[in-house]
């Protein structure tokens, strides 16, 4: 019985391995093909997801620019010469699709001149109201002029950098919140934001908070043109260690004028005697309110580039106010474009300033005045150094060499510095003049 | 005499194929055949494949479908229709990511996947070569 049944067993047993040693290598070999196919499929249709749903992408530049060894160029973002840091930039982003009307947008952007300390210059999300309005809230780009929303994508625009005449903000990015608008009306798109915020930078030397951020821009696009209008205003307050102790400066020299023309009238020179010289928000330099009023356009048929904007910035006090303006044109051969521009910038509310600037100098003539007094005269030359002029001449060209790479070559010529030093910090001469030549790799992916 | 035919035939063949592969070569733009547009004009269409707008005329959701980059069809379709090149495009999509206003659409792999995933989704659109439409799509557009 035992033996049968064990018989029996070996021969079920012995049937049972023959037939797998037969035909199990396919058997199995189906059985796993058809899992590695699910899994494969699993694996693509989540790949797939992800695609849809999270985005990265880049930016890229390397740069090297050289001009006057002697000019301080850090108005341009140019501390050495040569530089090889002055335009050097990289950015991520990543855009996440939460659901079809919410989005996710953060950017980190590291720049050669911040040591590379990454900076996240984007941070908000957006929600799709409908077809026309869309509400965004974070941390984004000021949408001071045309090109500030990609300021450091060299690859979005033609030049090495957008013309220094107009693009010179200290502050662009605000937290706050966004509405846009859109139209299509015929042939025509109309998009207008409007946006509320605060907004902080600091500096080494400086401080600067500004709240109660607003604005407004309008863009439309009709055809091969589009026009923009833009306005932003804020409260100001600005401090640190170059600012404070000329706000104090300037407390100085006002109390020596009151004392003076109390006291001797007749000795002030007549030009000053009516200026103002009470401490009062339109005389100081740590808060005021400040606005920018700017306008733009481009043509573009695909061959022919041209690029207009003018801005008239108004900072209530003692701070500078300034006109700017530029044009661009450009003509597309093949991967080529070059291009010329002519920019123009000047401080438009001197008068204040030159009257401080010629008090200062007075009192350091003086020889009724204690010493500490008579050394407000070193004034001068900081109150005269925000008021400036320049015209700027580029001569450049992009050339789109492979796709994702574009390289720039241009030639700045600075001119007609009738105040001050200029686009520098240092004061050249005057009637000065100068050429930065610069060189540049911008990339997207 | 014949001899000479037969040997001219195959040449005067290939210079009407490199002909009609170059000068006439016509893209068309097509959506699902229950879209309730019947008909795109020009800005329409290039106002979706730019991302200035992500719907049809009627309001419906739009979502376009590009080409690979190396492709014939999509270096036509915006040289003609946006008057733009392949760096210019990209110059032009690094504005609308980089400020967080739209992404460039989806790429596909050729003719035959535009019509695939179309059939299968209204609110796609896309442009295949005019050699490829059937039944499975719309033609809204033709770009010559």
């Amino acid at each position: 019985m035992k033996n049968r049944y064990c018989s029996s067993n070996w021969t079920f047993f012995t049937a049972l391995v023959t037939s797998l040693l037969l035909y199990s290598p396919q058997l199995y070999a189906a059985d796993q093909t058809a899992r590695i196919n699910h899994k494969l499929d699993k694996l693509e249709n989540r790949l797939s997801d992800l695609e849809e749903r999270i985005k990265i992408n880049g930016f890229f530049s390397a740069g090297l620019v050289t001009g006057d060894e002697e000019a301080e160029f850090d108005i341009l973002g140019i501390y050495d010469d040569p530089s090889t840091i002055a335009d050097a930039v990289g950015g991520v982003q990543f855009t996440v699709k939460v659901t079809d009307k919410l989005n996710y947008v953060s950017q980190f952007v590291a720049r050669g001149n911040e040591d590379y300390d990454v900076e996240m210059a984007w941070n908000f999300i957006s929600y799709k109201m409908n077809n026309s309005l869309t509400l965004r809230a974070g941390k984004m780009r000021l949408p001071y002029y045309m090109a500030s929303e990609y300021l450091e994508v060299g690859y979005a625009y033609p030049w090495v950098r957008p013309p220094n005449a107009m693009y010179r903000v200290v502050l662009d990015n605000y937290t706050g919140y966004e509405a846009t608008y859109k139209m299509l009306i015929g042939q025509t798109i109309s998009n207008t934001k409007v946006f509320y915020g605060s907004a902080q930078a600091s500096d080494t030397d400086f401080a600067l908070d500004i709240q109660d951020l607003v604005g407004m821009e309008t863009l439309l696009e009709w055809e091969n043109w589009i026009f923009r209008i833009g306005y932003t205003r804020g409260k100001f307050t600005i401090g640190g260690s170059f600012l404070d102790p000329l706000d104090e400066g300037i407390a100085g020299i006002q109390a020596v004028m009151r004392g003076f023309i109390a006291a001797a009238p007749a000795l002030v020179p007549t030009n000053l005697v009516t200026a103002n010289w009470n401490k009062t928000a339109s005389t100081s330099l740590d808060q005021d309110t400040y606005d920018f009023t700017s306008a733009g356009m481009q043509y573009d048929n695909g061959s022919t580039l041209v690029i207009a904007e003018v801005v008239r910035s108004h900072i209530a006090g003692f701070l500078p106010s300034r006109e700017s303006g530029y044009i661009t044109a450009g003509y597309r051969i093949e991967t080529w474009l070059p291009y010329v521009t002519i920019g123009k910038t000047y401080t438009h509310d001197d008068e204040m300033r030159n009257q401080y600037a010629a008090a200062a100098e007075w009192i350091g003539t003086s020889p009724f005045l204690p010493a500490e007094s008579v050394a407000l005269s070193g004034l001068a030359a900081p109150i005269n150094g925000f008021s400036t002029e320049y015209d700027q001449y580029t001569l450049g060209v992009r050339w789109d060499i492979m796709s994702n790479v574009a390289l720039k070559f241009a030639v700045d010529h600075f001119s007609s510095f009738g105040k001050s030093g200029g686009p520098f910090s240092n004061s050249l001469d005057t009637d000065g003049n100068t050429d930065v030549y610069s060189f540049i790799i911008d990339s997207m992916f | 005499m014949k001899y000479c035919n037969n040997k001219i035939f195959p040449l005067a063949a290939l210079g009407l194929w490199l002909l009609a592969s170059t000068c006439l070569a016509e893209v068309v733009v097509v959506v699902h055949p229950s879209n309730a547009s019947s008909a795109l004009s020009n800005s329409e269409a290039s106002n979706i494949f730019l991302g200035k707008t992500s719907s049809f005329p009627s309001g419906d959701n739009a979502v376009p479908l590009d080409q690979s980059a190396d492709s014939t069809a999509r270096d036509h379709f915006y040289n003609v229709l946006v008057k733009k090149n392949p760096s210019q495009l990209r110059a032009y999509w690094s504005r609308m990511i980089f400020t967080g206003k739209a992404q460039p659409p989806k790429e596909v792999f050729d003719d035959a996947e535009v019509k695939e995933l179309i059939s299968k989704n209204p609110n796609l659109i896309g442009y295949i070569d005019s050699s490829q439409i059937d039944d499975t799509v719309k033609v809204v557009l033709r770009i010559p």
